[in-house]
């Protein structure tokens, strides 16, 4: 036969994937694309190396063995470690002498196919593995869930088990129930019941008895569908039952508990009997749970409180009976009791439900069940709201009378007739316990109970007995010793109160504390004493006169002034002793004044029995007590040294005094006799210095001009010490450039610097001091002078430096420092606290040295002072002197600077003017005419003031020089007489050498123009000159 | 349906909200089956009621719970019951798509009283391929896509499932377009 079909390798490899062929020598010449997968294909020469046949189980040794297996199911396992094996079939074919096995693997599960790496796709779309092992995945995950359903129904048995034993378990409480337990329906059969209830043949129910079907028909024919339970009770074989009816409507039947209450009902009985004695006894009654909440009252508690049982049960009585006035320590009390289970018994005071209050005696008890624990509480209340009220009437009464007596300021003790004690106050024994305990007690007691002495007791017992037997007051004084040693004195009184048969029924002692009264004697003595003796030792003489001024009384001291003795005195009349003169005054300057006034102060001038006067300042007062003459205490010291030594002062102050005047006309005479020939040698230097002269001259010349200028500064000083000294020193409060002043000092003291070869400078002005300052510029560039002088003076090697430094600026104000810093020889720390003193240069050798009053520092501190400033010195011996200068100043304006009269002299037209010079001194005349004459002016010459007059009668004159203190007509005079007399304009200008305060001004008052002193400045002098011969000549 | 998609909705609920929220989910189904076995057929109402409950008390669409159902059925069940064969279906999500039809035709034989759907593809390209969802069973379109989603984690690929034709239109079958 024709094989009809045959196959491309690619359809067979489709159709097998699995194949291979086999030759004759047993090897493997083909294999199809899936079986490569497999194994190493290439690597397979012999069948055998790689195939074993466990079935039917074959050795192949030769191509003839596989031959012999056509025709068979051939399960092949590949020799590989994993033993797969493969299932199919041997076909040989002739043609080709080869064998074809058609096949493919066998896997027990899908996850093998994966492990040998294949796919779906590497089986033939006809070979079936796949889908069966996809039947075997589903018939293994069916037992999976069989397994699973299996274990579920297991456990539910389980559950239901033991369900079963619940059912079981609860079935069984109904049954041994020993109560019966019933179920019926509706039409009232009997659909179940418990053992006990089977018992339940015939019940007696309201009085009547039923067989059990019948009973309980007629319970269900009298229910109401509606009604969910209800309870009824009936009784059978003499055992109470109360019955729970359950009506379960949905189950269409009723349960029926029936419980055994033969027990309950017959205590019930009983608790009714016992409630109707409760209930009707006229105490009234309450009995709480164990909380204390009320669970019943009696009527006669209601009646009492005026409240109703229904009103209060389950609260606590507490909330409606108790109210202000209930004593809260009471009601802690029973609540205490009650919390600890205890029994209580109190008084208390309540409220009615209307708002009355009343008393009432309450007992209380728990009441405890078998096991001890408290389940009830019961207290009977009494009303003694009466009893209550006499007692405080009562109580009252007694606290009145306690009150008073205790508040007596004595010491009250009662004793019956045997001596005890029936009250003692509280001012007799102040302890309240031991008050209490000695009622009922004997001293005795009492003395062996404080330890006391026992011979008190003796004294007072004979006292007791005293009064018993006699039957009358008794008082005596008792000294007590104090603890602090002190004495208290008691007055004591004992009395017995007799009744009417005239028997002693009690004795009242009482004692007044005396102590005060006793103590204020005895004052009153010492005071007495005392008085009396400072009266007696006193040193003012102390008398008493009545209102004629006769004596009355005196101290020793009277006769120790006076040398009178006490008899000398007493009775005489104080006119006695007195100066005739002063007698006529007495009565009207000493009698009359102290009876209107009441009292008088004044000095008496008295005669000493010796005869001297002795002057008395008296000090008397009027003295006016009802009942009594009025009468004079007069206190009087003996002044005549006094008045004797203030008469001697007033003699010496008058010559003090004329010589403080003398001293300062000396002054002004000394600065006019001075500065006068002054004037001259100054003058005359200078015009000497003028002429020609030899280097020698010129340098003797410049001596003499130097020496004068110093003397001038001595004298000055000297002045100005005068003038301090007597406050004449004039201050001015004017504005002005501090830093001219500073500028002006520097100018001046550069030369005397210059000439010791020192440096003077001014390292610091500080920006921010004020350009305009308002006080005394001359002053501080005086200070300054001195200060800065006095430097150059004491230095010879270095440099003095002048500092000025802001310290306080405020709005309108500053405080500034000027800082003076000198290298020189410098000041002990001793030196430097006399270094203001006057006339203190530090060793006499430096006086000698350097020269100078020693007056400077001392002019300079007190010119500070005055300005309200002050001065601090810093020196160290040898290294040099630091000296600061404060100064608080007020800051000004330009507008406060004075407007000066510009010096400008204009010599020029001084030619051929006519000026006359008034000095009575030669040399005067000849300085000032000297320099006018330099100038072309026509000088004529006076005297003295006369010769002025005439000479101006007679001449023409343009401009005066009038010296002050000229003998014959002074210039004062001269000026008036040129002024008022002549009528003459002309200027005068004084020239003094008068530098003494109000000068100037009297110069202005009598006419003249100006003034100039002496010695003279000659370019001032020029300018005062040219100034008015420029004004005279506009004129 | 058979009880393992049933019984895969229920392993869905356990796992993700608790034993409790799946005995929810069951009462408010009404479906009263206490346990499903796997290879035993059910009424495919049954397994439409779980889900529509399952949305209900999950708060979520039906369709969420379908394509949450579609992702479960491959990463879980697929996985655990039938893991050798979804491994050897190929070796990646393209092979493995290609495969599918083949996969489901084997199924129909397998389970008799299965009316499985049929899926053709098309359109194989490179990086997307066309799955034609033929169904007798309406309203699971989401269930498909889930699927497909749960099979390209699978694979660990990062797929867009695209719809390109639904019987909501009037056409005969869904045709999703699978790209990565």
């Amino acid at each position: 036969m024709k094989i009809p079909f045959s196959f491309s390798e690619t359809q067979f490899n489709r159709l097998f994937p699995f194949y291979f062929l086999i030759n004759r020598d047993l090897k493997i010449v083909s294999t199809g694309k899936s079986l490569g997968k497999l194994c190493d294909i290439q690597k397979i020469i012999n069948f055998n190396q790689f195939f074993s046949i466990p079935r039917p189980l074959t050795l192949i040794n030769s191509f003839e063995d596989l031959i012999a297996l056509q025709n068979q199911l051939v399960v092949m396992e590949l020799s590989s470690d994993k033993k797969l094996k493969l299932r199919g079939q041997f076909e040989y074919m002739e043609e080709t002498q080869e064998i074809l096995f058609l096949g493919s693997p066998w896997f027990d599960s899908m996850e093998q196919l994966r492990e040998n790496n294949l796919m779906i796709n590497d089986f033939a779309m006809n070979d079936p593995l796949i889908d069966l092992l996809h039947v075997l995945k589903t018939v293994e995950i069916t037992n999976e869930d069989l397994k699973e359903l299996i274990a579920t129904i297991s456990n539910q048995k389980n559950e239901l088990k033991k369900a079963n034993k619940e059912v079981y378990d609860i079935a069984l409480f109904p049954k041994q129930n020993p109560d019966p337990n019933i179920r019926i329906n509706y039409q009232g059969d009997l659909l179940q019941n418990n053992p006990a209830a089977s018992n339940l043949d015939f019940i007696e129910y309201e009085g009547e008895i039923y067989r059990n079907d019948d009973f309980f028909k007629l319970i269900v024919a009298g229910i109401d569908k509606e009604t969910k339970r209800w309870s009824f009770e009936a009784s059978s074989n003499k055992i109470d039952y109360s019955f729970d009816c359950v009506a379960m409507l949905d189950e269409e039947y009723i349960n029926i508990y029936g419980r055994d209450i033969t027990k309950e009902k017959k205590y019930k009985q009983e608790l009714e009997k016992l409630s109707i004695i409760v209930q009707e006894t006229v105490n009234a009654v309450i009995i709480t749970n164990s909380e204390g909440n009320i669970d019943w009252v009696n009527r006669a508690y209601e009646k009492l409180t005026g409240y109703n049982l229904s009103e209060m049960k389950g609260m606590k009585p507490g909330l409606f009976v108790q109210g202000a006035e209930t004593d809260n320590e009471t009601v802690a009390y029973m609540r205490r009791q009650i919390m600890n289970s205890m029994p209580f018994a109190c008084e208390v005071y309540n409220y009615t439900k209307s708002g009355e209050g009343y008393w009432i005696r309450i007992k209380g008890q728990p009441i405890f069940d078998k096991k001890g624990n408290v389940t009830n509480f019961f207290a009977i209340e009494e009303d003694i709201t009466l009893e209550k009220e006499a007692e405080t009437k009562l109580e009252k009464l007694r606290d009145f009378y306690e009150k008073i007596l205790d508040n007596i300021p004595s010491d009250i003790a009662v004793f019956d007739k045997e001596h005890r004690y029936l009250y003692v106050n509280s001012m007799g024994i102040s302890d309240t316990k031991l008050r209490k305990w000695i009622i009922g007690k004997k001293d005795e007691d009492y003395i062996k109970e404080r330890n006391k002495p026992i011979s008190i007791l003796e004294g007072r017992r004979k006292l007791f007995d005293s009064i018993m037997k006699c039957k009358e007051l008794k008082t005596w004084e008792e000294e007590l010793k104090q603890p602090d040693g002190t004495s208290k004195y008691i007055l004591r009184n004992m009395y017995p109160v007799i009744n009417s048969n005239n028997e002693v029924e009690l004795i009242i002692g009482y004692g007044v504390d005396i102590t005060d009264i006793k103590n204020i004697q005895q004052q009153i003595e010492e005071s007495e004493k005392r008085y009396r003796e400072i009266i007696d030792n006193s040193l003012a003489i102390i008398t008493t006169h009545d209102l004629q001024g006769r004596f009355l009384n005196a101290n020793p001291m009277i006769c120790k002034i006076f040398g009178y003795t006490d008899t000398e005195f007493i009775g005489h009349s104080l006119t006695d002793f007195m100066l005739d003169e002063d007698k006529l005054l007495f009565k009207k300057t000493y009698l009359n004044k102290i009876k209107i006034n009441k009292e008088a102060t004044g000095i008496f001038r008295v005669l000493h029995k010796n005869g001297h006067i002795v002057y008395t300042l008296y000090n008397n007062y009027l003295k006016e007590e009802p009942g009594k003459d009025p009468y004079v205490i007069g206190f009087a010291v003996d002044i005549t040294k006094r008045i004797l030594a203030e008469k001697e002062l007033k003699k010496e102050k008058k010559v003090s005094e004329e010589l403080a005047k003398t001293k300062h006309n000396f002054l002004a005479n000394m600065s006019h006799e001075i500065r006068t020939p002054m004037n001259a040698i100054m003058g005359m230097s200078r015009q000497l210095l003028k002429s020609n002269l030899n280097d020698e001259q010129r340098i003797y010349l410049g001596n003499i001009t130097n020496a004068s200028e110093n003397l001038l500064v001595i004298i000055n000083d000297v002045l100005d010490i005068a003038k301090l000294e007597a406050g004449k020193l004039s201050f001015e409060k004017i504005g002005f450039a501090p830093k001219q002043v500073l500028e002006n000092v520097m100018k001046v003291m550069a030369y005397k610097a210059e000439e010791k070869g020192l440096l003077l400078t001014n390292s610091f002005y500080d920006k921010r001091l004020s350009p305009i300052l308002i006080g005394d510029p001359f002053r501080i560039n005086q200070i300054m002078l001195n200060l800065v002088s006095n430097s150059i003076k004491f230095t010879t090697v270095g440099s003095v430096d002048i500092s000025c430094n802001v310290i306080k600026d405020n709005d309108t104000s500053q405080e500034f420092e000027l800082k003076v810093i000198d290298s020189g020889i410098g000041m002990d720390q001793s030196f430097l606290k006399d270094l203001f003193k006057k006339f203190s240069q530090e060793y006499e050798s430096t006086s000698r040295k350097f020269g100078g009053t020693g007056l400077g520092m001392g002019i300079t501190k007190n010119l500070i002072d005055s300005m309200g400033g002050e001065i601090l010195v810093e020196s160290e011996k040898g290294k040099g002197t630091t000296i600061f200068v404060r100064f608080t100043l007020e800051k000004g304006t330009e507008l406060d600077v004075p407007k000066k009269d510009t010096v400008v002299v204009t010599t020029k037209n001084f030619r051929n003017k006519k000026v006359l010079i008034v000095d009575d001194n030669v040399m005067n005349r000849m300085v000032a005419a000297l320099i006018l004459n330099e100038f072309g002016v026509l000088v004529s010459e006076a005297e003295d003031g006369e010769e002025a007059i005439n000479f101006l009668k007679n001449n023409d004159c343009d401009l005066v020089l009038m010296d002050l203190q000229m003998p014959v007509s002074n210039g004062y005079n001269a000026t008036e007489i040129i002024r008022q007399r002549l009528k003459l304009d002309i200027p005068i200008i004084a020239l003094t050498a008068n530098v003494i305060k109000g000068e100037k001004e009297k110069c202005f008052k009598v006419g003249m123009n100006d003034y100039l002193s002496k010695p003279f400045d000659e370019v001032q002098f020029l300018g005062i000159i040219s100034k008015w011969l420029e004004k005279y000549l506009e004129k | 349906m058979y009880g393992i998609v049933n019984k895969a909705i229920q392993d869905l609920v356990t796992d993700n909200f608790g034993a409790e929220k799946w005995e929810e989910v069951r009462e408010k189904s009404g479906v009263d089956v206490d346990f499903f076995l796997s290879n035993e057929p059910y009424d495919d109402d049954i397994t439409y009621k779980l889900a529509g409950a399952a949305a209900e008390v999950l708060n979520i669409s039906v369709g969420e719970v379908l394509n949450a159902f579609g992702e479960w059925w491959v990463l879980k069940t697929g996985k655990e019951k039938y893991g050798g064969l979804m491994e050897a279906g190929g070796n990646n999500l393209k092979e493995f798509l290609i495969n599918l039809p083949l996969f489901h035709n084997r199924i129909m034989l397998m389970y008799p009283k299965l009316t499985p759907p049929e899926f053709k593809v098309s359109n194989i390209e490179e990086n997307s391929i066309y799955i034609h969802y033929h169904s007798k069973r309406e309203g699971l379109q989401e269930f498909v896509r889930g699927l497909l989603v749960g099979l390209s984690k699978m694979y660990m690929i990062d797929s867009k499932i695209e719809l390109m034709q639904s019987r909501d239109d009037g056409n005969t079958h869904e045709i999703f377009k699978v790209s990565w």
